[in-house]
């Protein structure tokens, strides 16, 4: 595990992935604090961060919500080809050849690369964190929960691209697919409008259907905002897309125990 | 038993390819085995599915006594494969680190050997560099290095001499005779003939998936009862008329006979010594290895 998770971190080092992830919580930091300095102007009076107390409070938490949100989709975007370039003709050969079996090899690798780019968005979150803490004097513990389920999605998203990569063995389909389903759990958070416009049952059954089965990240990252400013919440986006993601996962295992490098 | 044994292997990709068509060898602890074969002759196949990198359509086979089934079984070999693409991202030296935690070998005893190895393949001074700006020819040795991580009992060579100048061959086929010294298998898939020649004690010649002769180098290479004579043939008035088997060659005092029977040479020597012609050698013809595998090939080579 140990081998794998260096192998993973050497990757990411050479790609310079983590330059992305600087820039981000670059601008996201100047962004924040930037927004200390804006007055709004209502009816005649101005009013400032401090003075509109809980509503800056909600715009925060969105902001490092939609931040953390930015980061899953880039950070499943560039760990998307990891899996596929490990198995490449020729590259297959060195990773195949040692005492380790395909299961654990992929599971590893699979967690490894949680691990690796989880801790950069974990160390991208902090940093957010220590930014706000000290420019604001805001910091709640519910904060925790838009990290915690970031990595979450991390984990569904890096199953849509390790069955892809493994299906495929090719890591440009591995980003498409990502996005296929990024963009068909977008269009499938309509289903409620699909159920009152169109008649037909069929079509119906089948949005219902493929919205239940499809992971939804977008609705996840909303779960996470709520539960950092303490709302309550339906859990069922969350327990059907890790559920995705674990059966995902099984059948990533099972096609890649069959296959031939 | 055999460290490596295969029982009618075969392989069928999609698509209805034969790759491998029972192929059954046995190879000895300590030995070099080689295999040869042309293009397509499912070497590298055979070599792929012993390490379960694809699957084995019927057949069997165990290295060590274990099923090839077994991960367990490959922690004894060591594996260079043919066009490897090692992962770029590491140096030289973080990829034996990296290959020493694949096989669960780790703290400071896998540093040393990491060192050790890096003398024995000539890559000490670049092992902090990158692997896409190593030549060919590094790529080759660092590979040599990462196969030999485990210590193995069992060392698969896929083509290792390829795209190595003529000194790294030299330097290869040198760390594979000092391998062989510490009692260490080596199988090597190689189309290079005098390669093989030059380091196997053992041949397997594979044409299309199956494998047409095996044996040893001094078998393979040997003309089938052909015999090469020398002897004092000038100083005497002998009439060839008397010996069994056909003259294929008179070059005075040399000649060349071909026999029906192989007990026939006893004859012959029986002849000559009443003749009082004194012998100088009695030697079953040689041909090359080279000369042997494209008559393997060419006899193989079914009827249209």
């Amino acid at each position: 595990m140990r081998g794998l998770i260096k192998d993973t971190y050497l990757e990411l080092l050479d790609r310079k992935v983590i330059y992305v992830f600087a820039v981000i919580t670059l601008l996201w930091i100047i962004g924040a604090i930037g927004s200390r300095a804006i007055e709004l102007q209502i009816q005649g009076q101005s009013f400032n961060a401090d003075d509109i107390g809980m509503a800056f409070r909600g715009m925060l938490l969105g902001a490092l919500n939609m931040h953390m949100y930015i980061l899953v989709f880039i950070t499943a975007m560039t760990a998307a080809s990891v899996i596929p370039r490990m198995f490449v003709r020729g590259r297959a050969d060195y990773y195949l050849s040692k005492p380790i079996s395909r299961t654990s090899l992929l599971l590893k690798k699979t967690l490894a690369i949680l691990i690796v780019y989880g801790a950069l968005m974990l160390a991208s979150f902090f940093i957010d964190l220590i930014a706000v803490s000290l420019s604001f004097g805001f910091f709640e513990f519910g904060m925790i929960y838009i990290i915690a389920i970031g990595i979450v999605s991390l984990f569904i998203w890096l199953t849509v691209t390790t069955i892809a990569g493994i299906a495929t063995g090719s890591y440009s389909m591995s980003i498409i697919a990502a996005f296929l389903v990024w963009i068909a759990q977008w269009i499938l958070g309509f289903q409620y409008y699909v159920e009152k416009l169109i008649d037909s049952k069929l079509v119906v059954y089948t949005v219902k259907t493929l919205y239940y089965i499809v992971p939804k990240t977008s609705e996840i990252s909303g779960i996470a905002g709520s539960l950092a400013e303490g709302d309550p919440v339906d859990l069922m986006p969350l327990w059907s897309s890790v559920l995705f993601a674990f059966v995902a996962l099984a059948a990533a295992v099972m096609i890649f125990h069959r296959k031939d490098y | 038993m055999g460290i490596i044994e295969t029982d009618r292997l075969t392989k069928v990709y999609s698509g209805g390819v034969v790759a491998l068509s029972d192929a059954t060898i046995e190879i000895e602890k300590g030995e070099i085995f080689a295999l040869l074969g042309p293009n397509g002759a499912g070497k590298t196949t055979l070599f792929k599915s012993l390490l379960s990198i694809v699957s084995v359509t019927r057949g069997d086979a165990h290295i060590n006594g274990i099923p090839i089934t077994n991960p367990e079984s490959r922690k004894s070999i060591g594996y260079l494969p043919e066009n490897h693409r090692f992962p770029e991202h590491h140096t030289g030296g973080s990829l034996l680190q990296s290959t020493a935690h694949l096989y669960g070998i780790g703290g400071s005893s896998s540093s040393a050997r990491i060192e050790s190895l890096l003398e024995l393949v000539g890559m000490s001074k670049w092992k902090k560099t990158k692997l896409r700006k190593y030549s060919k020819g590094m790529t080759q040795r660092i590979g040599l290095a990462q196969a030999l991580i485990p210590d193995p009992d069992i060392l698969m060579l896929d083509e290792p001499t390829d795209g190595v100048d003529p000194v790294g061959k030299i330097e290869i086929r040198n760390a594979l005779k000092q391998i062989k010294s510490e009692g260490k298998t080596i199988f090597i898939n190689s189309h290079l003939l005098s390669e093989v020649e030059s380091v196997a004690d053992r041949v397997a010649i594979l044409v299309g998936g199956k494998v047409r002769r095996i044996g040893s180098v001094d078998e393979l290479t040997s003309r089938k009862s052909q015999y090469e004579i020398e002897a004092a043939f000038d100083e005497t008035d002998f009439d060839f008329e008397t010996i069994k088997g056909r003259l294929l060659e008179d070059a005075g005092n040399r000649i060349v006979v071909e026999l029906t029977d192989e007990n026939d040479i006893n004859a012959i020597i029986d002849t000559l010594r009443s003749s009082s012609i004194s012998i100088r050698s009695v030697k079953p013809l040689k041909i090359s290895l080279e000369e042997s595998f494209l008559e393997t090939v060419s006899s193989s080579e079914e009827p249209k």
